[in-house]
């Protein structure tokens, strides 16, 4: 582009050379999606008292009926004629509760190691960091086909693999941020006046790293359902009767020719959820870091 | 250089040598491999030829050395499903999985590269605003939902391609497709973050006030510059792109490795497994390692401080 087009095209140039703004980032779309989470957390604590029939009810001369949007079965029944809103409503209820379990378990493996490294420094760091590498090392898919193949398939193993599977990431983002909030004089304030170290960790290191993991936990937890969607998928996560949106897909998908309905609303439901959980974490990431450091 | 190379492959092989024992002992220690081989109604003679058959009669560490041993020979095993040698099964298939992973990652680095420059040099523009959408919809979408929607709509309601297999050239569209589209999501946002990470840069306005055209700072001074981060991440999708095929894989029946890793562990043939995690993770490890030497050769400072 010239010198010329530039100036009279409301500069773009110069906006390029601009640090990203923060402002018109945190808007609409952020409130939208944070009513979305809420309302998908309502309706999965509530999806005993909403749903409008027994999800693992079987009524097989219902099998295959099409929406009727107004009346039951609201959005179909699926090939057994269960109703498809109401296993919707718990496939919901498995698939966040999956995801909330499988961050807090890894999330609770990865902090603490990372802290313990970034403090202990010497043997405790190389081994965990090691642990680290190695795990970095191994397609994670192929960590749970291996524990999917040992542990059997289920529910539980689903959130053991989610939580064996994530730790790493807490583990380098504390330990790499301990490492700079360590250097820093108020840390060193606490140190000299006799504080000792498991409270500098928990009351003074612990608030000043807190935002950059909650925004990985966030971000972690829409990768942990869509996870938990692709383990149910492949016929190693949640066994029927219990239900998934990864399992209505898998469902789904065996009978897309003659039924769309089956496929559609649980593909639709995982799709809307993660974009929304994505949207609130990077809106979080731009507010808790302006600048937003890049990787 | 030359100590960065073989400190690398060192590593490597040691990191491959630790998957491998890792999995024998969880495979070995979680349950009795027979249980699942045997027909319901096994005599005790049975159990015990194949026990000494598998070699799982003898105590753990012997069993561990024996395995070491095979493994010189290039040995992992017999699958007990299809009567093969497992090893060799898989090396049968990674052709299949190698062709449509090379597919998506040219597909991946063709579109990603443009449009993350393309944003960064309209940054704050509508176009920008486009490709952030898109980009912010592609990783929200898991590949087997992206998978199983284009595949009703493309082969079944409009049957354009087929639903699975591999053929012409057909049938790679879906699959390269459905496994490119979140690399390309996440690579685009990465290319774009470094563009204008370099774009907000010093030299850049330098070269910005004596008067070079924005043609030639961005690329001259500004890709070159972000050059080292995007080549690492390219690197490092393959991570994703071997993983990704487990499930594109099975959703399209591609006679690959990953579908016949669903495929073994269904059927709890261990050594298939076994074998299929070896290829895979040594693959993964080799590409970890040339990255990380291509980094270190594209960007000094990396060479001189080592690891962080």
């Amino acid at each position: 582009m010239s010198a010329a087009t530039a100036t009279t095209a409301g500069a773009p140039d110069a906006d390029a050379a601009r640090p990203p703004r923060r402002v018109p980032r945190f808007r609409i779309r952020t409130l939208v999606a944070l009513a979305v989470l809420a309302i998908a957390a309502l309706v999965a604590v509530l999806a005993n008292v909403l749903a409008p029939k027994d999800p693992a009810q079987a009524v097989v001369v219902d099998a295959l009926l099409g929406p009727s949007w107004s009346s039951s079965p609201i959005i179909g029944t699926d090939q057994i004629g269960r109703d498809l809103l109401s296993r919707l409503l718990f496939g919901l209820r498995t698939s966040l509760m999956v995801g909330f379990l499988a961050v807090l378990v890894s999330a609770s493996i990865g902090i603490t190691l990372g802290m313990m490294a970034g403090y202990a420094g010497s043997i405790a760091e190389w081994v965990i960091m090691r642990l680290v590498d190695f795990q970095m090392s191994v397609p994670g898919i192929l960590l749970v086909l291996v524990l999917a193949f040992v542990i059997g398939p289920g529910l539980g193993t689903t959130i053991i693999v989610l939580g064996i599977g994530g730790w790493v990431q807490y583990a380098r983002m504390s330990r790499a941020e301990i490492r700079v909030v360590s250097q820093q004089q108020y840390i060193l304030a606490a140190r000299s006046v006799g504080v000792g170290t498991l409270r500098i960790a928990l009351r003074h290191t612990f608030p000043n790293i807190a935002n950059t993991l909650v925004v990985l936990a966030v971000l972690q937890f829409g990768q942990a359902i869509i996870l938990e969607a692709s383990i149910s998928f492949l016929g190693f996560g949640v066994q029927s009767p219990n239900t998934s949106l990864g399992l209505m897909v898998k469902d789904g998908r065996d009978f897309m020719a003659i039924a769309w309905w089956m496929l559609v609303f649980p593909a639709a439901a995982i799709f809307i959820l993660v974009l929304a959980i994505n949207i609130v974490g990077d809106s979080l990431q731009d507010w808790f870091d302006p600048v937003r450091r890049r990787r | 250089m030359t100590a960065t190379v073989i400190r690398r492959f060192g590593g490597a092989i040691l990191t491959i040598l630790a998957v491998l024992t890792f999995v024998f002992f969880v495979i070995r220690i979680t349950g009795d491999p027979t249980s699942y081989l045997l027909p319901f109604d096994y005599t005790d003679e049975q159990k015990a030829a194949l026990e000494a058959e598998l070699g799982v009669d003898k105590p753990l560490p012997q069993q561990y050395v024996a395995f070491l041993g095979d493994l010189m020979r290039g040995d992992l095993g017999f699958s007990h499903r299809w009567s093969e040698g497992a090893l060799g099964m898989v090396f049968d298939r990674l052709p299949a999985t190698f062709r449509l992973a090379s597919v998506a990652f040219l597909l991946t680095v063709s579109v990603s590269l443009p449009l993350g420059i393309l944003a960064a040099a309209r940054r704050g523009s509508a176009l920008d605003g486009i490709i952030g959408g898109a980009t912010t919809t592609g990783q929200a979408m898991p590949n087997f939902v992206l998978a199983v929607l284009l595949v009703w709509l493309f082969a079944v309601k409009l049957q354009w391609l087929p639903v699975g297999g591999e053929g012409g050239w057909k049938s790679y569209i879906l699959p390269a497709v459905t496994l490119a589209a979140f690399p390309i999501a996440s690579q685009t946002r990465i290319v774009r973050a470094a563009v204008s990470d370099v774009l907000t840069q010093d030299y850049i306005r330098t070269a910005r006030a004596k008067g070079l055209s924005s043609r030639t700072v961005l690329t001259t001074h500004a890709l070159r510059a972000a050059a080292v981060p995007i080549l690492t991440i390219i690197g490092l999708q393959w991570q994703y792109f071997l993983g990704g095929t487990v499930i594109i894989e099975t959703v399209f029946a591609w006679p690959g490795i990953g579908r016949l890793m669903v495929d073994a562990v269904q059927a709890r043939d261990f050594a298939v497994v076994q074998s299929g995690v070896f290829v895979l993770s040594s693959i993964f490890i080799a590409i970890n390692a040339l990255t990380d030497i291509a980094y270190s050769w594209a960007d000094p400072r990396y060479r001189a401080g080592g690891r962080a």
